[in-house]
Formats: structure tokens, C-alpha cells, sequence
């Protein structure tokens, strides 16, 4: 672990009191204050994922609805420790496990009713952390094998789920790879790799080239994007100026195959590069491919079509996001409660019915829906024509950091640092360049990992952990 | 011109008259003859006469008033220059030469003089006549006063003579004007219990001078008057104080017990009296918080209907007590004006606003008086505190009072108050939603929002909803016109027979 390192992982409440001389040399810079608020968010992040997986792995949690509570509570604790004088932190994903084809939304209310993990799973933990809006969002692929502990394990998991699982985790690696290439890197000069720029269709390139050599497809709502303050891709803002590449559309909701028919496609733009002092979030999604060519994009081949994404028959939505384009005032007495603790309490993020506290909340929230003004974020699964296709997600949050002593360096907000599970794909990486792109010397850009901190779980099972938050 | 049209109109008249002027009562042959005709001064000089329901007057007589009226502007000029003063006779002033010396001539001068001489012999004081030539400005100023004091008071005379014996038609003009600020010369007199005495002291000597010389007017009818009168200027002040005189002879003094607008008298008090016309009459003081001196009050004002016979609240003067109360019941005018900031400086001698004075009034000084501008003297009327000493106190407690820029609000020392003006009084009532306060991620998510926003501003626009309606409605009807036309050439086609057929 490099100096550098070590000062990147200072507690946050140290850094905002900017004791350390080191931790004063990094932010000397425009954006300060603001790469301090993503880094203690994507700090956050990281120690409850890590939590999580841990607890997943040595099967001290498999409800569904104990990691997601589990989940929401840690990062709302974290929030509450630091920047005390910042009203709007906490939650800007609550967490969701989605579990095999499940891609997207699964965070049960009810603990009865909620799905308990199991062996071979592949579960896919999602949260996101915000403080005054500066977000760093995250989601981790793991293989859930309860019977045998990590470390115990003797052989990697193989067939159809690693490669999956391959495919994401290093397409995700080597998207991040080429967005630090934006910044001054060895060899060739900033904003090109290779010879060529590095823009959103490049990113998509490289993307379809890793799903292409492990035989996957990628899902619609994969997105790699700029992200900025407050705003994340909610379905609820259709932002105008959006740097970067999403297949299909911006959001699942409004995914299309039909270009005439999704007009958001034309939001998103693919030409322009990324640029220093920017956040991007990397958020890959891959399924397993059955062979039928019916359900492949037919403008795309290595992405699957929008039909093969359904939303799941049982499960209702239990995130919504407010929609602040519309305002009408309602007559249902609990609608109106739930609009004013909206308004009042909860950001612009999405939230989790559980996090309501008016009576009657979920009558409420149906109203709302009704009218438009919170969008239920639906629980979708990938269906496949012959059999279920397995599908694995990635998300990283990442901040093309200014530094006076660098020149401008990679900060991996999120999704760093923690271990893949263990797979084995049939399938490699021929591609010369992308291999660059993940080789130990990542093409010279310069990444920083922020690490997790050690984190007191809830007892929710009579369980005693260490209170000392140490560095990693 | 107006000859010119006049002759053309009598060429004219023997063949069709297409073109008439019913003003002037004269006919053209052509359109453009007529228009040249409207512009004349003849011609608008008749259409006030046909306002005034007078006959119209032919070309020729209006060219000999406009001589005439040149001749009495001349003289006019002539004697704004001039002016000498009498002082054995009140310091009476005389504006032309001749008039002067006619004067010293007059049998009343000279009684005057030798009074004069035998007081100034008791008093030890010696007082001379004095005659000289001012400046042409004062000379003006001095000549116009006694004019409008005499039009205000000989107003009755003036307005029933008949206009067929008028001298110029720029008399009537001009009368009309002065009858119309009436009321404000008449207030500039002060025919206050002072000024009453004064004027009779003064006009005393003069009428009994003019008893002995029965021959030279006051006896005179008004109309002969008014006809010899003409802009004779040697006459004219003896005329006004002659008028003066006899109005003051006629006045029927009313005491404060006495009602202004009927006969009733012999109130037990004022208050009594004042109980009365406020609920027979609808005689309504105003402020009456702040009013110190109401007897005053109730004196003047029975004082300007019972001796200048002016009604209260408009310009009219009646002939007589009788006549002005008549006026006043029938138009409903037994009412004190308060409006204006005339109105309220001609009452303000009986009222005392002090008390009324936000604290500190007394310490700030004057100097900020210069920097109250219009607006805000007008603003601080509006509050509705009366007399002029209200702009006074607005601009003394400039630093307390605080007016907003757009004239409309004003702020109170006391407490934060904040009085608005009583034409926006419908938005204050307003009890409005308080407009939620945004937060910082909530505004951002708004402003990044592509969307229009729904809900939040449907707007109703009147004219987008008329071109709507209107275009369903011509679709509506095109559509129908379309089937009409269709149902009338439905059945059009020719029958088909078969030739072979036969038949």
C-alpha cells in the first residue's frame, strides 16, 4: 500500500477537519471540497458492500430483507457521523439484492416473505451513498456458496456464471482503465488511448469486445455515464447533457429497440470525452445467452432485446423516486402526508417504502404512483426463451480527480478493492488492447482504490462485532 | 377666411346647397369649402354660443368683436403699465391715468382727502398720496386681484346677464373661466370674520359716496349694468366695491346656532346645530378627531354661504342666501370638500393634526423637507391624514418612515408597521399558500429536468383557447359540408337501362 494510499484512507471526519499536510497537498485543487464529499460517500459505500459480502459469505445473513435493512441502516449511521453541518446525505440507492435473473429492484418490505439465499446463487448487492448530493453508487456480483466458506474453497465456480461474472468485472475493469486515460498517463497523451479518443462509442467498444470474447450479452440499462451533483439517471429527471454511453436507453423503464420510438437515446452523448473534475459511474450488466437469435437487439447483437426484460410477476415495487416535474395536490389524506415526508425529509433519490413514516404510507404511495408523481422502480427479470438466463451486474463509481501532484489522478469511489468471487471462465481476452487496459500497470493511469472501513453490524442475530473503525 | 367663406356661402346660396353649417347657420357648395369653413374662428366662436344656447352670429358682427376685442387688449397692455394708489381713499389703486385723475376729481376723493388731513392733523402722522409706475409685473399682479375678486362676487350678476349684449366673445371665454375657479378666488379673499370687518370698513366710505352720486350705478338693474360696465376700466372698481358694498348690506349674519342650509335657527349649541344638518342634511365634518375649533368652523362656513353666497362645495354663487341654500339642497352639495390639498389648507386654521405626529416629529429639523419628492408627498396624502402638515411629517421622519420605491407601501416606526396603499387592499386580503421553500437537491433536479413541468404551471391562456375552439369548430363544419355534399350527389348517378331493352 503506497503513501498515497494511506492518505486516502484517513477517516473522513479527519479530512474535513484537513489536519493532515498530505491530505492539504491532494485537495489543493478547485474541487476540494467536493472530491471530499465523494470520497467519504464512496467510503461509505465500500464498508457496507464489503459488510455485506462478508456477512453473506460466512452466513451470518442470507434474508434478503436483513441484508437490505442491514444495508440501509449502516449507511445511514456512516452518514449521520460525518459532515455534521450537511443536511442532505444518506441513501441515494437503497440497497437491493437481485438474485440470479432478477437484474434490477429487489428490496422486500416483508422479512416472511423475502427470499433467503442459497446455494449457487448469484446475487447482485446494490446501494448507493450521497453526501449533499455528491454520490458514489455501487453494486457487487457475488457468487453465494453458504455451504463453503470463502477462504475454505477449494475450486472456482464455473459454467455459465463465471463467465458472467468475468465478463462484468472485467469489462467494468477496463472501462475504468480507459476513462483514466482522460487524465496525464503514461505514454500516450491525455484523452486518447491507443491511438483514438476515448469517448463514449470507444467505451461501448471495449465493452462489447469483453462480452463478445466470454460468449454474453449485454442488458439493456447498462450504462456507463457522467454523473453530477444530485443527479444519478433517475427516471424521474431526464437530464438534457449527458456524457457517455447507455445501451438501450438511459433508464430500463424507457428502454427500446425501436430508435423512433425511445427519444432519450439522443440525450445521451457518445461523442463527447470525458473530462478532468468529472464522476462517472460504470454500471455493467450481462446475462447468459441461450443461442435464440430472437432475443438479441436486432440492431445490436451483443445486447439483448428489450423483451427479454420483464418485470417480475409477484414482486411490486418498493423504491420509488419523487417526480419534481409534477406537482398536484392530493386528496387522500395519507398521499399528502407521504408527499410532505417526501418533500420535507427525503432527498431526490430514491427511497424505500420502509423508510416512510406516515401512517399509512403504502396507500399513500399508490395514490402517488397513480398520479405520476413518484415512479415505482419495478423489479425486472431477464427472461430467456429456453431456460433462465443468469445475470451479473457491476456498478462503480469513479472521480477523475485534479492533483497537484500528479496532474490529476483516477479515484475508484467505490467497487474497488473488493474481491471478485472465485470463477473460472472456459472463455479469455484475446484483444491485445484491452488486456493493456487490464494488465497490473492499467496502461499508466494513475488509480487509487478507496478502501472500506471496518463497520459495527446491527446485532441482528445476537452477533458482537468490533467497534473500532480502522484503516484497511 | 371666415370672410372669405361667408362670401362664398352667400354666392353660393342661390344654387343647391349641398354643404351647410348649422353652428353658423350658412350653406357651401363644395365639401371643401365646408372644412376650411370648420377651421375658422368665426366658426368655433358660434358652436360656443350654440353650446351656451345662443343664436349664431353672422360673419361681419364677429369681424367688429375681434376689433373691438384687439382694441380692449391694447388698452389692456397699456394699462398693466401703469398704476398709482390713493392713499386718502384706502389705497385704492388705479391702473390707467385717466382714471386716476377722475377719481381726484370726485366729489368722494375729496371728502376723503379732507378727513384724511383732519386725522393725520390729530394723529400727527402724515400720510400722502402716493402715485408712480411700477414694474409691469406687479403692475399685473395688482391689477388681476381686484379683477378676480370682483368677477367672484359679481359671478351672480355675470351669469344671468344676457351673452346677446356681451361685448366680445372673448369676455365669454374668459368669464366661463373665472366663474369656474370661483371658489378659489373666493377662498383667497378670506371673507373670514376679519376680512369681513375689514372689506366693510373700507367699502363703507365707498358706498355712501356713491349714495350721494345715485346717478353713477349701484342703483342700476345687473343687466345695464353689465352692459355699460363693459372693460371701461374707470368704472370697474368702483363697480366691485359697490358690489362688495351691497352683498355686505344684503348679508344675513347667521349665528352658529343657526343652520347653514335651512332656516331652522336657535340651536341650543353648535353641537346641536351641527346634530341637525348632519342628519337632515348630511352634513358631514371631517376628522373631527383632530378638529379644535368647530364653532370657528361652523362660522366660516355659514359666513361663506350667508355673505359670499358661494355653495360649499362647488363654484356655483347664488344671487342670494335663498337661492345658494336652494342649490345646495336640490344638488346635494351641503357637503365640506376634502380631497384635495386645497380643500384641506382651506379648513386647516381649525384643526390640529399634531397629535397625530409619529414621536421625534418636534427634534428632526426641516432640512430634509427639500428632498421629499413628488411621489412621496402624494403617498403620504393618500394615508388619509389630512392637512398638508402631513407631507411635512413625512419628510421630517424620513429616516423612521420608510417608503417603498414603488410608492405603494410605507413603513411605520412603530412596531414594524407597514401600511399599503388602499387600491392594492384586494391582494392584501389574499391569504396565499406559502410557496414551499426548495431545497438544494430538489431545486437542482428541477432545473436539470428536460420535462416540462407538469401541474405546476398549467396556465390558462384566453386566446390559445379560442384558436383551439375555433378550429374544432371549422373542422366541425368543414367535416359536415363534406357529407352534405356527399348526400346530395349520392343519388345522382344516372339510372342505367339497357338500350336493347327498348322502352
Amino acid at each position: 500500500m503506497s503513501d498515497t494510499q494511506e492518505i486516502m484512507l484517513v477517516d473522513a471526519e479527519q479530512q474535513q477537519a484537513g489536519e493532515s499536510q498530505d491530505l492539504k497537498n491532494y485537495v489543493a485543487s478547485v474541487d476540494a471540497p467536493i472530491a471530499l464529499k465523494y470520497i467519504a460517500a464512496g467510503r461509505i459505500a465500500q464498508s457496507v458492500v464489503s459488510v455485506l459480502v462478508r456477512e453473506i459469505s460466512e452466513q451470518r445473513l442470507s434474508n434478503v430483507f436483513d441484508i437490505c435493512a442491514v444495508g440501509n441502516y449502516l449507511v445511514e449511521e456512516e452518514c449521520g457521523k460525518i459532515f455534521k453541518n450537511v443536511e442532505e446525505k444518506g441513501v441515494a440507492n437503497p440497497t437491493c439484492v437481485d438474485v440470479n435473473n432478477c437484474i434490477w429492484g429487489y428490496s422486500p418490505v416483508e422479512r416472511e416473505n423475502a427470499y433467503v439465499l442459497t446455494n449457487g446463487d448469484i446475487a447482485k448487492i446494490s446501494l448507493g451513498v450521497h453526501i449533499d448530493g455528491y454520490s458514489s453508487l455501487v453494486t457487487h456480483t457475488l457468487v453465494v456458496l453458504p455451504t463453503v466458506p470463502v477462504l475454505e474453497q477449494t475450486a472456482p465456480t464455473t459454467g455459465v456464471v463465471a463467465d458472467v461474472v468475468c465478463a462484468t468485472h472485467l469489462a467494468t475493469e477496463a472501462v475504468v482503465t480507459l476513462l483514466g486515460t482522460t487524465l496525464q498517463h503514461a505514454g500516450t497523451p491525455s484523452g486518447f488511448f491507443g491511438a483514438r479518443k476515448v469517448n463514449g462509442l470507444r467505451i461501448k467498444e471495449v465493452v462489447e469486445n469483453v462480452a463478445k470474447a466470454f460468449k454474453v450479452k449485454i442488458l439493456p440499462g447498462s450504462q456507463v455515464r457522467r454523473i453530477k451533483r444530485f443527479l444519478v439517471g433517475q427516471d424521474t429527471v431526464h437530464e438534457v447533457d449527458v456524457k457517455g454511453y447507455a445501451w438501450g436507453a438511459l433508464s430500463i423503464e424507457e428502454a427500446t429497440d425501436d430508435p423512433e420510438e425511445g427519444d432519450l437515446k439522443k440525450l445521451i452523448d457518445s461523442e463527447a470525452a470525458p473530462e478532468l473534475g468529472e464522476a462517472w459511474v460504470v454500471d455493467l450488466a450481462m446475462c447468459s445467452f441461450s443461442g435464440l437469435q430472437a432475443d438479441l437487439n436486432p440492431r445490436n447483437e451483443f445486447q439483448v432485446s428489450r423483451r427479454t426484460i420483464k418485470p417480475h410477476r409477484a414482486l411490486k415495487p418498493t423504491i420509488f423516486t419523487r417526480d419534481y416535474s409534477k406537482s398536484l395536490s392530493m386528496k387522500l389524506k395519507s398521499a399528502r402526508g407521504v408527499l410532505t415526508e417526501i418533500d420535507n425529509r427525503k432527498s431526490v433519490f430514491p427511497f424505500h417504502l420502509s423508510a416512510l413514516e406516515t401512517e399509512g404510507a403504502p396507500l399513500g404511495v399508490a395514490a402517488l404512483v397513480k398520479m405520476g408523481i413518484l415512479s415505482p422502480a419495478t423489479v425486472f427479470t431477464v427472461q430467456g426463451a429456453p431456460g433462465t438466463p443468469v445475470s451479473s451486474r457491476t456498478r462503480t463509481t469513479v472521480l477523475l480527480a485534479p492533483s497537484v501532484k500528479y496532474g490529476g489522478e483516477l479515484v475508484r469511489l467505490s467497487g474497488g478493492e473488493i474481491a471478485p468471487s472465485w470463477v473460472h471462465s472456459e472463455y479469455e481476452i484475446t484483444d491485445a488492447e484491452i488486456l493493456e487496459l487490464l494488465d497490473e500497470k492499467r496502461a499508466g493511469v494513475r488509480v487509487r482504490n478507496i478502501g472500506a472501513v471496518e463497520l459495527e453490524v446491527p446485532a441482528l442475530e445476537g452477533e458482537e462485532e468490533d467497534a473500532a473503525m480502522e484503516i484497511e | 377666411m371666415a370672410t372669405t367663406a361667408a362670401a362664398a356661402a352667400a354666392a353660393s346660396a342661390a344654387e343647391a346647397v349641398l354643404y351647410t353649417c348649422n353652428s353658423c347657420a350658412v350653406g357651401f357648395p363644395t365639401a371643401d369649402l365646408q372644412r376650411r369653413h370648420m377651421k375658422t374662428d368665426w366658426h368655433r366662436y358660434n358652436l360656443k354660443r350654440r353650446v351656451a344656447t345662443l343664436p349664431p352670429i353672422s360673419a361681419e358682427i364677429f369681424a367688429e368683436r375681434v376689433l373691438q376685442q384687439m382694441d380692449v387688449t391694447r388698452q389692456n397692455e397699456e394699462r398693466a403699465s401703469y398704476l398709482s394708489v390713493c392713499r386718502a381713499c384706502g389705497n385704492k389703486r388705479f391702473t390707467s391715468a385717466g382714471a386716476y385723475e377722475n377719481h381726484i376729481s370726485s366729489a368722494r376723493h375729496r371728502e376723503n382727502a379732507k378727513r384724511a388731513e383732519e386725522n393725520r392733523a390729530a394723529g400727527g402722522e402724515g400720510e400722502e398720496e402716493e402715485t408712480g409706475s411700477s414694474s409691469s409685473a406687479a403692475a399685473a399682479g395688482s391689477s388681476n386681484v381686484p379683477q378676480i375678486a370682483k368677477d367672484s362676487l359679481a359671478g351672480s350678476a355675470l351669469t344671468v346677464a344676457d351673452a346677446e349684449r356681451e361685448t366680445s366673445f372673448k369676455a365669454l371665454s374668459f368669464r366661463e373661466t373665472r366663474v369656474g375657479g370661483g371658489k378659489k378666488t373666493l377662498r383667497r379673499n378670506h371673507i373670514g370674520p376679519d376680512a369681513a370687518a375689514d372689506t366693510e370698513s373700507t367699502v363703507s366710505s365707498s358706498s355712501s359716496a356713491a349714495q350721494k352720486r345715485p346717478a353713477r350705478k349701484p342703483q342700476a338693474p345687473p343687466k345695464e349694468e353689465e352692459e355699460e360696465e363693459s372693460f371701461d376700466a374707470e368704472d370697474e372698481d368702483e363697480d366691485i366695491d359697490a358690489i362688495i358694498a351691497r352683498k355686505l348690506k344684503n348679508a344675513v349674519k347667521l349665528p352658529v346656532t343657526a343652520c347653514i342650509f335651512c332656516s331652522a335657527a336657535n340651536f341650543a349649541d353648535v353641537n346641536a346645530n351641527v346634530n341637525h344638518m348632519r342628519k337632515d342634511h348630511g352634513f358631514y365634518i371631517p376628522e373631527q378627531d383632530y378638529l379644535v375649533d368647530l364653532e370657528g368652523l361652523i362660522t366660516y362656513l355659514s359666513e361663506k354661504v350667508s355673505i359670499g353666497n358661494a355653495c360649499l362645495y362647488c363654484a356655483f354663487i347664488g344671487r342670494n342666501l335663498n337661492s345658494v341654500r336652494d342649490h345646495m339642497i336640490a344638488k346635494r352639495h351641503c357637503t365640506i370638500p376634502y380631497d384635495t390639498e386645497d380643500d384641506r389648507m382651506e379648513l386647516s386654521d381649525f384643526y390640529d393634526f399634531s397629535s397625530s405626529y409619529p414621536e421625534g416629529y418636534e427634534g428632526s429639523g426641516d432640512d430634509e423637507w427639500d428632498d421629499v419628492s413628488g411621489d412621496e408627498a402624494e403617498a403620504a396624502e393618500e394615508e388619509g391624514e389630512g392637512a398638508g402638515k402631513t407631507v411635512a411629517t413625512a419628510a421630517a421622519t424620513e429616516s423612521t418612515l420608510f417608503l417603498d420605491p414603488s410608492g405603494y407601501e410605507l413603513s411605520l416606526p412603530l412596531a414594524g408597521l407597514r401600511i399599503g396603499h388602499r387600491s392594492l387592499a384586494r391582494y392584501y386580503r389574499q391569504s396565499l399558500r406559502p410557496t414551499p421553500e426548495l431545497r438544494e437537491g430538489q431545486s437542482t433536479v428541477i432545473a436539470a429536468n428536460s420535462r416540462p413541468t407538469i401541474g405546476a404551471a398549467v396556465t390558462y391562456d384566453p386566446v390559445r383557447d379560442r384558436a383551439t375552439k375555433k378550429l374544432w369548430k371549422d373542422q366541425r363544419t368543414k367535416k359536415n359540408q363534406d357529407i352534405r355534399r356527399e348526400m346530395r350527389y349520392i343519388n345522382q348517378q344516372k339510372h342505367f337501362r339497357d338500350p336493347m331493352l327498348g322502352g
